[in-house]
Protein backbone atom coordinates (compact mmCIF):
# COMPACT_ATOMS: atom_id res chain seq x y z
CA UNK A 1 0.00 0.00 0.00
CA UNK A 2 1.38 3.69 -0.41
CA UNK A 3 2.95 5.72 2.07
CA UNK A 4 1.78 8.83 2.94
CA UNK A 5 4.40 11.56 4.58
CA UNK A 6 2.87 14.18 6.50
CA UNK A 7 5.18 17.15 8.35
CA UNK A 8 4.18 20.25 10.18
CA UNK A 9 6.04 22.56 11.18
CA UNK A 10 5.30 25.58 13.51
CA UNK A 11 7.56 28.91 14.35
CA UNK A 12 7.37 32.03 15.50
CA UNK A 13 9.77 34.39 17.21
CA UNK A 14 7.55 36.19 19.68
CA UNK A 15 4.81 34.16 20.22
CA UNK A 16 6.49 33.50 24.11
CA UNK A 17 9.65 34.45 25.35
CA UNK A 18 10.87 31.18 24.25
CA UNK A 19 11.41 31.13 20.57
CA UNK A 20 8.92 28.37 19.15
CA UNK A 21 10.53 26.26 16.33
CA UNK A 22 9.54 22.25 15.96
CA UNK A 23 8.56 19.77 13.32
CA UNK A 24 6.97 16.66 13.64
CA UNK A 25 6.32 13.95 10.69
CA UNK A 26 5.11 10.77 10.30
CA UNK A 27 4.52 7.57 7.94
CA UNK A 28 1.25 6.74 7.19
CA UNK A 29 -0.17 3.53 5.37
CA UNK A 30 -2.96 4.52 3.18
CA UNK A 31 -5.31 3.01 0.94
CA UNK A 32 -8.45 3.90 -1.40
CA UNK A 33 -11.05 5.36 -1.21
CA UNK A 34 -8.63 8.33 -1.78
CA UNK A 35 -8.53 11.58 -3.60
CA UNK A 36 -5.85 13.87 -4.92
CA UNK A 37 -5.03 17.18 -4.57
CA UNK A 38 -8.18 18.72 -5.60
CA UNK A 39 -10.39 21.92 -5.96
CA UNK A 40 -13.58 22.84 -5.38
CA UNK A 41 -16.12 25.37 -5.18
CA UNK A 42 -17.98 25.22 -1.91
CA UNK A 43 -21.12 27.17 -4.19
CA UNK A 44 -23.39 28.52 -0.71
CA UNK A 45 -24.14 28.27 2.49
CA UNK A 46 -25.87 24.74 2.54
CA UNK A 47 -23.36 21.80 3.67
CA UNK A 48 -25.44 19.31 2.15
CA UNK A 49 -24.47 20.97 -1.35
CA UNK A 50 -21.41 20.83 -0.56
CA UNK A 51 -20.25 17.36 0.26
CA UNK A 52 -16.36 16.25 -0.81
CA UNK A 53 -15.43 13.22 1.12
CA UNK A 54 -18.37 10.47 0.68
CA UNK A 55 -19.71 8.59 3.68
CA UNK A 56 -16.41 7.04 5.30
CA UNK A 57 -18.42 3.73 6.73
CA UNK A 58 -16.47 4.87 10.15
CA UNK A 59 -12.63 4.28 8.95
CA UNK A 60 -10.39 6.91 9.71
CA UNK A 61 -9.89 9.23 6.67
CA UNK A 62 -6.40 11.69 6.49
CA UNK A 63 -8.00 15.02 5.16
CA UNK A 64 -6.39 17.99 4.18
CA UNK A 65 -8.25 21.46 3.02
CA UNK A 66 -7.04 25.29 2.63
CA UNK A 67 -9.11 28.45 1.87
CA UNK A 68 -7.71 29.69 -1.75
CA UNK A 69 -8.96 33.02 -0.51
CA UNK A 70 -10.82 33.10 -3.62
CA UNK A 71 -13.86 32.65 -5.46
CA UNK A 72 -12.78 30.84 -7.99
CA UNK A 73 -8.84 30.71 -8.16
CA UNK A 74 -8.85 34.82 -8.91
CA UNK A 75 -11.48 36.99 -7.59
CA UNK A 76 -10.28 37.51 -3.78
CA UNK A 77 -12.58 36.67 -1.32
CA UNK A 78 -12.09 36.73 2.54
CA UNK A 79 -15.53 35.03 3.61
CA UNK A 80 -15.07 32.32 6.02
CA UNK A 81 -15.63 28.53 5.42
CA UNK A 82 -17.10 25.94 7.99
CA UNK A 83 -15.51 22.74 8.26
CA UNK A 84 -18.86 19.97 8.81
CA UNK A 85 -19.49 16.33 9.33
CA UNK A 86 -22.21 15.71 6.98
CA UNK A 87 -24.40 15.55 9.86
CA UNK A 88 -24.19 19.65 10.17
CA UNK A 89 -22.08 19.84 12.83
CA UNK A 90 -19.16 22.06 12.32
CA UNK A 91 -15.53 21.42 13.65
CA UNK A 92 -13.86 24.10 12.34
CA UNK A 93 -13.72 27.17 10.67
CA UNK A 94 -11.22 28.32 7.29
CA UNK A 95 -10.25 31.82 7.12
CA UNK A 96 -8.89 32.94 3.50
CA UNK A 97 -5.33 31.24 2.98
CA UNK A 98 -5.75 28.90 6.36
CA UNK A 99 -5.62 24.98 5.84
CA UNK A 100 -5.76 22.09 8.32
CA UNK A 101 -4.91 18.45 8.19
CA UNK A 102 -6.79 15.66 10.53
CA UNK A 103 -7.28 12.50 10.85
CA UNK A 104 -11.38 12.38 10.81
CA UNK A 105 -12.96 9.16 12.24
CA UNK A 106 -16.30 10.21 13.54
CA UNK A 107 -18.50 8.29 16.03
CA UNK A 108 -21.34 7.37 13.93
CA UNK A 109 -19.36 5.60 11.78
CA UNK A 110 -20.91 6.04 8.31
CA UNK A 111 -20.21 9.98 7.99
CA UNK A 112 -18.64 11.91 5.55
CA UNK A 113 -17.23 15.71 5.48
CA UNK A 114 -18.77 18.82 3.79
CA UNK A 115 -18.25 22.36 3.35
CA UNK A 116 -20.73 25.16 4.38
CA UNK A 117 -19.85 28.94 3.26
CA UNK A 118 -20.72 31.54 6.22
CA UNK A 119 -22.88 33.37 3.61
CA UNK A 120 -24.63 32.37 0.20
CA UNK A 121 -21.64 32.91 -2.17
CA UNK A 122 -18.79 30.97 -2.96
CA UNK A 123 -15.29 30.13 -2.28
CA UNK A 124 -12.32 27.92 -4.60
CA UNK A 125 -11.56 25.36 -1.92
CA UNK A 126 -8.62 23.13 -2.35
CA UNK A 127 -8.68 19.41 -0.93
CA UNK A 128 -7.34 15.85 -0.61
CA UNK A 129 -7.56 13.11 1.73
CA UNK A 130 -6.85 8.88 1.74
CA UNK A 131 -8.28 6.18 3.93
CA UNK A 132 -5.78 4.79 6.36
CA UNK A 133 -4.84 1.32 5.38
CA UNK B 1 0.47 40.57 18.74
CA UNK B 2 2.14 37.86 17.96
CA UNK B 3 2.60 36.03 14.77
CA UNK B 4 3.00 31.95 14.12
CA UNK B 5 4.04 30.25 11.13
CA UNK B 6 2.44 26.95 10.43
CA UNK B 7 3.50 24.85 7.39
CA UNK B 8 2.53 21.37 6.12
CA UNK B 9 3.67 19.23 3.67
CA UNK B 10 2.17 16.32 2.40
CA UNK B 11 4.23 13.87 0.28
CA UNK B 12 4.39 10.45 -1.61
CA UNK B 13 6.10 8.59 -3.77
CA UNK B 14 4.50 5.53 -4.80
CA UNK B 15 0.40 7.08 -5.10
CA UNK B 16 -1.78 6.73 -7.92
CA UNK B 17 1.66 6.94 -10.53
CA UNK B 18 2.17 9.89 -9.50
CA UNK B 19 4.55 11.45 -6.97
CA UNK B 20 2.67 14.23 -4.57
CA UNK B 21 5.07 16.70 -3.00
CA UNK B 22 2.47 19.24 -1.50
CA UNK B 23 3.02 22.32 0.43
CA UNK B 24 1.27 24.70 2.55
CA UNK B 25 1.61 27.57 4.61
CA UNK B 26 0.26 30.67 7.16
CA UNK B 27 1.29 33.75 8.55
CA UNK B 28 -1.50 33.97 11.71
CA UNK B 29 -1.95 36.35 13.96
CA UNK B 30 -1.92 35.59 17.62
CA UNK B 31 -3.74 37.68 20.62
CA UNK B 32 -4.42 35.87 23.98
CA UNK B 33 -3.93 33.17 25.52
CA UNK B 34 -1.25 30.49 24.79
CA UNK B 35 -1.27 26.89 25.91
CA UNK B 36 1.42 23.98 25.87
CA UNK B 37 0.71 21.20 27.35
CA UNK B 38 1.02 17.44 27.54
CA UNK B 39 -1.56 15.46 29.28
CA UNK B 40 -2.13 11.85 30.72
CA UNK B 41 -5.64 10.52 28.47
CA UNK B 42 -7.22 7.77 30.21
CA UNK B 43 -10.31 5.30 29.21
CA UNK B 44 -12.41 7.91 31.08
CA UNK B 45 -13.00 10.72 28.74
CA UNK B 46 -11.81 14.45 29.88
CA UNK B 47 -11.97 17.92 28.57
CA UNK B 48 -8.44 19.73 27.77
CA UNK B 49 -10.52 22.42 25.46
CA UNK B 50 -12.73 24.47 26.72
CA UNK B 51 -14.85 26.49 24.08
CA UNK B 52 -15.61 29.01 26.82
CA UNK B 53 -12.10 29.84 27.72
CA UNK B 54 -11.04 30.37 24.02
CA UNK B 55 -12.10 32.50 21.06
CA UNK B 56 -10.94 30.89 17.49
CA UNK B 57 -7.64 29.52 18.18
CA UNK B 58 -5.39 27.17 16.17
CA UNK B 59 -4.88 23.60 17.62
CA UNK B 60 -1.72 21.74 17.28
CA UNK B 61 -2.10 17.65 18.85
CA UNK B 62 0.26 14.70 19.02
CA UNK B 63 -0.49 11.71 20.31
CA UNK B 64 3.01 10.79 21.61
CA UNK B 65 2.80 6.97 22.28
CA UNK B 66 4.58 4.60 20.41
CA UNK B 67 1.89 1.78 21.28
CA UNK B 68 -0.02 1.47 18.48
CA UNK B 69 -3.56 0.87 20.94
CA UNK B 70 -3.27 3.53 22.44
CA UNK B 71 -5.38 5.71 20.47
CA UNK B 72 -6.99 9.03 21.31
CA UNK B 73 -10.37 9.77 20.09
CA UNK B 74 -11.09 13.55 20.18
CA UNK B 75 -14.51 14.60 20.87
CA UNK B 76 -16.70 17.48 20.97
CA UNK B 77 -18.47 15.90 24.10
CA UNK B 78 -17.99 13.66 26.92
CA UNK B 79 -17.67 10.17 25.52
CA UNK B 80 -18.96 11.01 22.50
CA UNK B 81 -19.01 13.06 19.67
CA UNK B 82 -15.78 11.57 18.22
CA UNK B 83 -14.15 13.52 15.54
CA UNK B 84 -10.80 12.69 15.03
CA UNK B 85 -8.90 9.26 15.95
CA UNK B 86 -4.98 10.01 16.57
CA UNK B 87 -2.78 6.64 16.03
CA UNK B 88 -0.08 5.94 18.14
CA UNK B 89 2.71 9.22 17.15
CA UNK B 90 -0.10 11.27 14.82
CA UNK B 91 -0.68 14.46 14.60
CA UNK B 92 -3.26 17.17 13.58
CA UNK B 93 -3.20 20.52 13.34
CA UNK B 94 -6.78 23.06 12.74
CA UNK B 95 -8.75 26.35 13.40
CA UNK B 96 -10.92 25.69 16.33
CA UNK B 97 -13.95 28.05 16.16
CA UNK B 98 -14.18 27.33 19.85
CA UNK B 99 -17.99 26.82 19.28
CA UNK B 100 -17.57 23.28 21.28
CA UNK B 101 -15.55 21.76 23.93
CA UNK B 102 -12.96 19.40 22.98
CA UNK B 103 -12.04 15.82 24.97
CA UNK B 104 -9.90 13.06 24.80
CA UNK B 105 -10.76 9.38 25.71
CA UNK B 106 -8.57 6.68 25.16
CA UNK B 107 -9.70 3.67 23.48
CA UNK B 108 -6.88 1.82 26.28
CA UNK B 109 -3.60 2.58 28.32
CA UNK B 110 -2.55 5.95 29.04
CA UNK B 111 -1.17 7.84 26.28
CA UNK B 112 0.13 11.44 26.47
CA UNK B 113 -1.52 13.73 24.15
CA UNK B 114 0.66 16.99 23.42
CA UNK B 115 -1.90 20.02 23.62
CA UNK B 116 -0.70 23.51 22.03
CA UNK B 117 -3.48 25.71 21.42
CA UNK B 118 -3.04 29.53 20.34
CA UNK B 119 -5.74 32.17 20.28
CA UNK B 120 -6.24 33.76 17.03
CA UNK B 121 -6.33 37.85 17.24
CA UNK B 122 -9.81 39.49 16.14
CA UNK B 123 -9.71 40.31 13.01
Amino acid sequence: MPTLTPTLTLASTDITSDELQFTVTDSLTVTAPSQGLSTYIAADNVGANNIVVPATGGTVTYFYCRHTGTTDGVTASVVPVDVEETGDAAFARLGAGEWMYIPFCHHAGNVGIQFQVTTDTAVLMEYAFWTKG
Amino acid sequence: MATLTPTLTLSSSDMNGDVLNLSATDSLSILGQVTTQQIVVTTTSAIFAAAANYTKSYVYLKNLSKTPAEIIEVETSSGAGKMFTLGSEEFTFFPWSSLVDLFADAAVGTPTLEVRIYQEAAA
